[in-house]
């Protein structure tokens, strides 16, 4: 595949991708208001099902999201064909000087069998089997969020600037662990605005976590681990963080890893520590539950639906954590979370203390 | 690769035929090809217009040879002889056995 064929291939996937975000997401949410018009009362989700399903413009706008995915990774200009004939000269980027010294990878890992189970976001063979599939997922989160466009890194730098902002005074020398930190877009702002921070990075792919420590090795940060742990069983001592964080983490594991990640960073932190973590959860009405859902079976994200299901408040309280908050997040200054016109995630804030 | 997944699991479908959602991935495969031939083509005729090779006007005002015209027309009949409904080789009427036995 020629360079300029695999750009013009992806740019092709991102244009419908934005007509889709826009134009048909619009149409589906303006025909149900319209519908709950006419009922003279907000329809519920199974009205939604029963409203949506048959209708042609939904079945196209089901069927957009999960082609257009496809076809990004797997089609014929797709990332991962692209990557893979590329694996040689683009592994070079996976090493830098000083990178080894970042990045502690396990001998004999063994996945999780839920991880292992699905293709997440519909990359074959997942972010974690073979060697470039730390570049594969990161050339694909650079469109995740289409209508932020190369400002996509910028969501990551507000998150870490209200957890920095809104945690307390800090320990100049302060322990950050950022759980599922993946290739360490999410880590990377926090090395930046805490720059004597001592920080480490945990998740279970390693080819991300090379990507992750080549970048911070060429960056020049030092202070920096990363660790390929799973975030149930981190490996950090108890009592040694100051702020435990996530990034778009919680709605890829099952409701027992969440419970198991929310008890083994209560006992890793410091009393009076925090946990701040940024997902999916809040959702306007129905029609958002209905299209996140949709999402969850379409992108290959099942744990995001079971997410919805669970009270995160009180199982964060039941392992301990107090003043457990969940609050809508605008990943760009220019979006009012509780009103838009386009497809976005519902992008939630969790943020929970240990008792000092 | 991924066109059956690993495991050979169908793909998930969104029409009440699923034939409509085998025909979209066509449609949308091919509407794929021309972005990446028109963005070619618009490359290569912004560089020849750039080297003076050709000018705007001759790619505006230019038309098919007599015999490009002939392979345009084979094209176009190859697509609707696609359409026509016909066996393009003599196949078996349906009282062959009976014919036959």
């Amino acid at each position: 595949m020629q360079e300029q064929d695999f750009l013009a291939g992806q740019a092709f996937l991102l244009a419908m991708k934005k007509r889709w975000t826009t134009g048909l997401y619009s149409q589906l949410q303006e025909k149900c208001h319209l519908q709950a018009a006419h009922n003279g009362q907000p329809l519920q989700l199974a009205d939604i099902r029963t409203f949506l399903e048959p209708d042609p413009d939904y079945q196209i706008f089901a069927w957009l999201e999960r082609h257009l995915q496809k076809m990004k990774y797997s089609g014929p200009y797709g990332l991962a064909p692209y990557h893979r004939e590329r694996t040689e000269q683009l592994s070079a980027q996976l090493t830098a000087e000083g990178a080894a010294e970042r990045l502690e990878l396990a001998d004999d890992f063994e996945q999780p069998a839920y991880y292992q189970a699905v293709d997440i976001h519909q990359q074959p063979g997942g972010v974690w089997s073979e060697a470039v599939s730390g570049l594969i997922y990161e050339r694909g989160a650079r469109t995740t969020t289409p209508m932020l466009g190369q400002e996509h890194r910028d969501l990551h730098d507000r998150f870490a600037e209200l957890v920095l902002e809104n945690v307390g005074q800090l320990p100049q020398r302060a322990a950050i662990l950022d759980l599922g930190c993946g290739f360490g877009k999410s880590t990377r702002p926090f090395w930046e605005l805490a720059p004597e921070a001592i920080i480490t990075g945990v998740d279970l792919a390693a080819p991300c976590l090379q990507l992750a420590a080549a970048e911070a090795a060429r960056a020049g940060r030092q202070n920096i681990l990363f660790r390929q742990a799973d975030a149930r069983d981190t490996g950090c001592a108890p009592e040694s963080q100051d702020l435990v964080t996530s990034t778009m983490l919680l709605h890829e594991m099952p409701g027992t890893g969440l419970r198991a990640m929310l008890a083994e960073s209560f006992q890793l932190l410091k009393p009076g520590g925090w946990a701040v973590h940024l997902d999916f959860w809040l959702l306007r009405d129905a029609f958002d539950r209905f299209i996140f859902e949709g999402h969850s079976q379409r992108n290959n994200e099942p744990f995001m639906r079971a997410l919805f299901d669970m009270d995160v408040k009180a199982e964060a309280e039941a392992v301990g954590f107090e003043a457990v908050e969940l609050t809508a997040f605008a990943e760009d200054s220019n979006i009012d979370p509780e009103s838009w016109p386009f497809w976005r995630f519902p992008w939630t804030v969790f943020a929970m203390q240990k008792p000092a | 690769m991924a066109q059956t997944g690993q495991d050979g699991q169908t793909e998930q479908h969104f029409f009440k035929d699923p034939v409509q959602d085998r025909l979209m991935a066509v449609c949308m495969t091919l509407a794929n090809e021309l972005w990446v031939t028109r963005s070619r083509l618009m490359t290569l005729e912004t560089l020849l217009a750039e080297k003076q090779l050709v000018s705007p006007d001759e790619l505006a005002t230019a038309g098919p040879s007599t015999d490009q015209q002939a392979a345009l027309d084979n094209f176009a009949d190859a697509l609707i002889a696609a359409l026509n409904d016909r066996q393009a080789s003599r196949g078996a009427e349906a009282d062959i056995l009976k014919k036959f036995s």
